[in-house]
């Protein structure tokens, strides 16, 4: 009786959020699986199925074999680099006495500033005649670059742009990992011959931090695929495709050029690369996690 | 020759006196215990000897050699951790194994795989391996080299622990409360199997605790260390029965010992509304102590009774009983089983005089004699 009293309040308690997560997620997403094997476009009343044709036109499309290649480049660039110096920062931090809350704001500030505003100061500090960098690089009698129109640097500057914005985010959960180290297990190492600092590092930090890196990098990953804010306000996928970016492209096509079909067919190719992320997380768990 | 020696060590967290001017000599093979309350700077010292913390004042000799200096990894101590403190992502055999890849192998050759390549680290790695299934063997964990110690039981993890600390023979063990974290049955086998282990192998053991049972059952020597200063070190048996201070006294012994208010005055000691005349100079206020197994209840007329039967605890092979003097301070006295006493009962206490111990305000043992026993006159 009571049990089935329980059933259905916590059945109620549930049905707003089931509701919404019905609405703007599972619909939404179901319905853009039929919709990539239609050319249906925003506005138009006739509706085709077209089987795999839009697929077939994605393959031959240039833009999106660029956009394809420079999502994966730039997640290739912003993970490892993330997550390495985000581990170094933390380690650093870690050991910095007073001033660890000063530090642990000034690299967390990044993660909660709005990107698309902080990317109109990096358009300013990248400027080719007037910007920072240009100026800071000339201190030094370093050529200036135009770092935002040259194909080979658009990308990798992209890049860095997330790595400053994600890199608080994994120094802070790197900080909390460290702490929930036992420092009875380091005082251990010490003991047992880990005198320098590296060697407990090796023996002792990083492999009880294995679960954090698993977590760290997954969701960099995660947000490194979904490159979208700095893109469309600071290049537009410019010059020539080099920082074109699946998210981008899937804008540009549904929303600009209104073919919602074909941006459908797009989405499912960023699922299918989201979904092997997850893969990737399920195997790099079953290799690092110890068994608790 | 010393295995360790401390001298005149102090230290300071913040403005907290933690440790002042210990100093202490330990004999190779010895079994010390530090004894103290949580808080009284026993831990502390413990560090400081690992080299853990340093001393703000004060040197450490371990073996002869100056130590004072030395990071922990080259004191040749090893030490056994009150949370044992094993490494959660290696196996056991791993666990033990650490200490010596680590002191026996270059960096390079630590490398997973790249140690195949020498001959000469392969050869090592197998001499590592066989002294790791000795020292496993030693604590009867052969068997479960393989588990990860979150496998493993509290009393397993604490063999575990011990292993990793033997198993590179130091010249100095350490332990901090290791029995600590587990149950009273188990607490008292493996309290036995260290003492085996001392007698077998005799590594000197530097032994921290609160717990007098412990430090009394498996000490060749104990340290009574109070708020960061040894107030006395001696054997087990001469602490107990001839403690130079009141807080000595106090710590050691369960029951605890009897401790009632007293003044003396020209040659007598007065207390709970007796009269024990006293040979010695000796006046003022005074703590009169007395084991409860130094006391007896003895018969008498009902003028003579002074202490009146509260409780009685029936533990087996002895009787606690509970009083109350007419002074009305609580006493303990262990008795024989058989005594006939029930609650309520007059009875007569009786300490002979040998048994008593004196102790002036200031918590210092003072030694007039008692002429006679603590008895009603």
């Amino acid at each position: 009786m009571s049990r089935q009293h329980e059933r259905v309040g916590g059945g109620l308690l549930a049905l707003p959020g089931t509701f919404l997560l019905v609405v703007l997620l599972i619909v939404p997403a179901l319905a853009v699986l039929p919709l990539a094997f239609t050319n249906w476009e925003f506005g138009r009343s006739q509706v085709a199925l077209i089987g795999w044709g839009n697929f077939a036109e994605l393959a031959q499309d240039a833009r999106f074999v660029a956009a394809v290649r420079n999502t994966i480049v730039h997640m290739a660039i912003v993970v490892p680099v993330t997550v390495g110096l985000g581990l170094m920062l933390a380690l650093l931090i870690e050991d910095s006495g007073p001033l660890k809350t000063v530090y642990r704001t000034a690299h967390f500030l990044p993660v909660v500033a709005t990107l698309a505003a902080m990317a109109v100061v990096w358009d300013g500090v990248l400027h080719p005649t007037f910007g920072l960098l240009n100026h800071a690089l000339g201190w030094f009698g370093l050529p200036p670059h135009n770092w935002l129109r040259d194909e080979a640097l658009v990308l990798p500057t992209l890049a860095l742009i997330a790595v400053w914005h994600n890199l608080g985010f994994a120094v802070i959960m790197f900080l909390a990992g460290l702490k929930s180290i036992p420092r009875a297990l380091l005082d251990a190492a010490m003991l047992d011959g880990a005198t320098s600092t590296l060697d407990r590092v090796r023996a002792v930090t990083l492999p009880l931090l294995a679960p954090v890196t698993v977590f760290v990098t997954v969701i960099t990953a995660k947000r490194a695929l979904g490159v979208f804010d700095t893109v469309t306000v600071m290049t537009a996928g410019g010059p020539d495709n080099a920082s074109e970016v699946l998210l981008h492209l899937l804008y540009v096509e549904s929303f600009e050029h209104l073919r919602a079909g074909y941006g459908a067919a797009i989405s499912l190719v960023y699922l299918a690369l989201v979904v092997a992320v997850v893969i990737g997380q399920r195997s790099l768990e079953r290799v690092s996690f110890h068994e608790r | 020759m010393a295995a360790l020696t401390l001298s005149g060590i102090s230290k300071r967290f913040g403005t907290v006196p933690v440790l002042d001017d210990v100093s202490m000599e330990i004999e190779s093979g010895e079994f010390v215990v530090l004894l103290g309350a949580s808080g009284s700077g026993k831990s502390t010292l413990l560090r400081i000897i690992a080299g853990l913390d340093t001393p703000d004042r004060g040197t450490v000799h371990i073996g002869g050699r100056s130590a004072t200096e030395l990071p922990p990894a080259k004191r040749d101590v090893a030490m056994v951790f009150q949370s044992y403190a094993l490494y959660p992502h290696k196996t056991v055999a791993g666990n033990i194994t650490l200490p010596l890849e680590m002191r026996r192998l270059r960096p390079w050759q630590r490398v997973p795989g790249l140690s195949a390549l020498s001959a000469s680290a392969r050869a090592t790695r197998s001499q590592i391996a066989a002294d790791v299934r000795q020292a496993a063997a030693m604590v009867g964990i052969d068997h479960l080299l393989d588990r990860r110690p979150s496998q493993l039981s509290g009393g397993q993890q604490q063999r575990v622990a011990l292993a990793r600390a033997m198993v590179r023979r130091p010249q100095l063990l350490l332990m901090d409360e290791p029995l600590s974290n587990l149950d009273a049955r188990l607490r008292t086998r493996v309290r036995g199997e260290i003492c085996d282990l001392h007698a077998r192998i005799a590594p000197t053991i530097v032994y921290v605790t609160h717990d007098q049972a412990e430090a009394m059952t498996m000490a060749n020597r104990i340290a009574v260390i109070v708020e960061g200063r040894i107030v006395q070190v001696g054997r087990p048996r001469d602490l107990y029965t001839q403690p130079s201070d009141v807080r000595v006294a106090e710590i050691l012994g369960s029951p605890a010992i009897n401790l009632i208010d007293g003044v003396a005055i020209d040659g007598w000691l007065e207390t709970a509304g007796l009269r024990v005349p006293l040979y010695g100079e000796l006046s003022g206020r005074v703590r009169v102590g007395f084991r409860p197994e130094a006391a007896r209840l003895v018969r008498a007329s009902a003028h003579e009774r002074n202490a009146t039967v509260v409780r009685r605890e029936h533990l087996g092979a002895d009787l606690l009983l509970h009083l109350t003097m007419t002074g009305g301070q609580a006493v303990v006295v262990r008795e024989d089983p058989e005594c006939p006493t029930a609650p309520g009962d007059a009875v007569c206490l009786s300490v002979p005089p040998e048994k008593l111990l004196l102790f002036d305000d200031r918590g210092g043992r003072v030694h007039p004699r008692a002429v006679s026993a603590l008895v009603a006159r």
